[in-house]
């Protein structure tokens, strides 16, 4: 048999599957460390936070926030298609990865699936209070009524956005959950007191790893991935749609949906660079998620980067073009108006910045490149930003002209749903395995495992 | 009724489990099933496991989901209630009504699966599970032979060891156990 030796080997440290098991249920099984106690407790008062600023907001009105006639969507959808951007990388590693037979996923794409369902539910926040009256939230959703509009308008991309997360939501749910079971069960069978053993065995679904179970459960993964795969590019095409298809200049654009998928998936893997350039390093997962992982990330992150900037060049030339005084006067005021700030901000974060990981030297240093997550998430925040905010603040007519400012409410909402997002994470990292058994199992060389060399060692030949 | 009997080769290999099914093909020694961590590929073959008809139940139900909604977005903005909205036409816009019936489709294809996946596989929340070993979820390799259709057990014990199994089990399950297939 002839092994290639093209790749970095994928996982390092010449494992058996038992010691697989052992290093990834390691965090489950022993006490939470000081670490996690210090993160998860710091996560959890800015998830008060979270509850104190919605309450405000329902409790007095959303006049508590900075919005106002001309600016009426501000930092409520910037932080909306944020969230949902950053979910996107998660369903991109699982899916799209798994689609193109990417093996270095399988070391990632745990982590990133739970980072997108936890994502979704930060940006469903902003949409749902941005309505106003919480409780009436449910009109969004065609039901047969005699209140208000009859029933809902099906030529609103905004009602499209509806279905599309939700969807996206409830089937990133259980994509995720079919591809823990079978690890469920690993932690079951090894789970040592009688609670953990109930917890566990009530997830895992009675699965016993049979080959037939086996054979449908790799059909049905298939399956999710290639329907998720046409649905993420949807959820962020229809999110785009919501600003694309009014009249708004900087917003009336066709470059919208490529633009914006490329932007979610630079923003998102950014967020997967941010969380595991930690978590390999205090969980002791060095050995899984090698310096090669990190460095394919980083590829992509530069790639995505320099899609999102040549979109943006693009739109400028579009502008002067297209000939209309609007959308030229909407971006030269993008550029040199009252946000200049905000658009030099994300121009240097998403184009310059990442053109760093040409090199390979920076690709596989993981202090520059959490560094360089964090300018992407900025980058990125600022980028809806400047899309939302700039086009608002200039109406066609200059006697609405305005400046947007965020209120304190509105920041602490936004603060708040970092704390909702790393309660979640933590909580995950504590009683799931963050990275799949089963999977990184089935990508071990199987003539390079410990037990592989004794049996060959027994039958006295070696390959080669 | 009376406990269902197997026969249980052990291995800590997969190739060596890979092995053992195709000697027991090749000695017409029937394989209950096999149960590994992970799947174990080419082994399918060797226990005449038919692909699965789940593919063709997914392209029925994204079938359902897509023609649901655009039955429903059809009676809503059409039949039941047409509003005029910016002098867009809302009859039969079939462009606008895309989007919903994509996401349905998408929707119905996904929960329909796993939920037909599931119930063919007979799981369902807190199973207790029928084992041979505990580790055979992390990093041990069963192959389980029915006891009493098979009858010659002790040619299947010699072709087990032969074949490098490290332990040979004979278990007793239930007759209601979760194995069934």
């Amino acid at each position: 048999m002839i092994e290639s030796h093209l790749r970095e080997r994928l996982i390092t440290g010449d494992k058996s599957y038992g010691q697989i098991s052992e290093d990834i249920c390691r965090p489950i099984e022993n006490p939470p460390t000081k670490a996690w106690w210090a993160g998860f407790s710091l996560s959890f008062v800015f998830l008060c936070i979270l509850g104190l600023s919605l309450s405000v907001s329902v409790g007095i009105g959303l006049g508590m926030w900075g919005i106002n006639k001309s600016v009426g969507w501000a930092w409520d959808i910037t932080n909306f298609v944020f969230w949902v951007g950053i979910g996107h990388a998660g369903t991109l590693i699982s899916a799209i990865l798994l689609l193109f037979r990417q093996k270095w996923r399988m070391s990632i794409n745990r982590s990133a699936e739970a980072m997108t369902i936890f994502a979704v539910m930060c940006a469903a926040i902003f949409p749902v209070f941005h309505m106003g009256r919480v409780w009436d939230g449910f009109w969004a959703l065609p039901l047969p009524n005699n209140f208000g509009s009859l029933w809902v308008n099906f030529n609103s991309p905004l009602l499209w956005d509806v279905f599309a997360i939700s969807t996206y939501f409830t089937v990133s749910i259980f994509f995720w959950y079919m591809g823990l079971i079978p690890d469920i069960a690993t932690v079951r069978d090894r789970a040592k007191t009688k609670t953990a053993k109930w917890a566990y065995n009530l997830f895992a679904m009675g699965w016993n790893g049979s080959m037939r179970t086996w054979m449908r459960y790799e059909i049905v993964c298939l399956i999710l991935a290639g329907i998720s795969t046409p649905l993420v590019l949807s959820v962020h095409t229809i999110v785009s749609m919501d600003f694309a298809t009014s009249v708004i200049p900087g917003w009336h654009t066709t470059i919208f949906p490529p633009y914006f998928v490329a932007g979610a998936i630079f923003s998102g893997f950014g967020m997967v660079l941010t969380l595991l350039v930690i978590a390999r390093k205090v969980m002791n997962y060095e050995d899984y998620i090698t310096i090669h992982h990190l460095d394919a990330m980083c590829k992509v992150v530069m790639l995505t980067g320099t899609i999102v900037g040549c979109a943006y060049i693009t739109e400028f030339f579009v502008a002067w073009y297209s000939g209309v005084e609007y959308e030229q006067y909407a971006f030269k005021n993008r550029a040199f108006g009252d946000y200049w700030w905000a658009y030099w901000t994300m121009m240097t974060c998403n184009l310059v910045a990442p053109q760093v990981f040409w090199f390979k030297k920076i690709r596989q240093n993981p202090t520059i490149i959490f560094i360089m997550s964090i300018i992407v998430n900025i980058g990125m925040w600022f980028e809806r930003f400047v899309i939302i905010v700039t086009s608002l603040h200039r109406d066609y007519i200059p006697s609405s002209w305005t400046y947007y400012r965020p209120t304190i409410t509105e920041i602490g909402i936004f603060l708040g749903t970092f704390g909702l997002f790393f309660t979640c994470y933590f909580l995950f990292c504590k009683f799931l395995p963050s990275i799949s058994i089963a999977e990184t199992k089935a990508i071990m060389p199987i003539d390079q495992l410990p037990i592989a060399k004794e049996r060959m060692k027994k039958e006295g030949h070696s390959h080669h | 009724m009376k406990p269902t009997k197997f026969i249980a080769g052990v291995f800590d290999d997969p190739v060596l489990l890979l092995r053992a099914a195709k000697k027991a093909k090749e000695t017409g020694i029937k394989v209950y099933d096999c149960y590994t961590p992970f799947a174990v590929h080419g082994l399918d073959k060797h226990l005449g496991i038919k692909r699965t008809r789940l593919s063709i139940a997914a392209f029925l139900y994204g079938c359902t989901g897509f023609v649901l909604s655009f039955i429903l977005q059809n009676y809503i903005s059409w039949v039941d209630w047409p509003i005029n909205i910016g002098g867009k036409p809302n009859t039969f816009a079939l462009v606008t009504f895309v989007p919903v019936c994509f996401e349905s489709t998408v929707l119905c294809t996904a929960l329909l699966t796993i939920f037909t996946f599931w119930a063919k596989s007979r799981m369902f929340h807190g199973v207790i599970p029928d084992l041979f070993d505990n580790r055979q979820t992390s990093d041990l390799f069963i192959m389980a032979i029915d006891a009493d259709s098979n009858k010659n057990h002790d040619a299947i014990e010699s072709m087990l060891k032969q074949e490098g199994a490290i332990d040979i089990r004979k278990k007793e399950f239930a007759s209601n156990h979760s194995l069934i297939q």
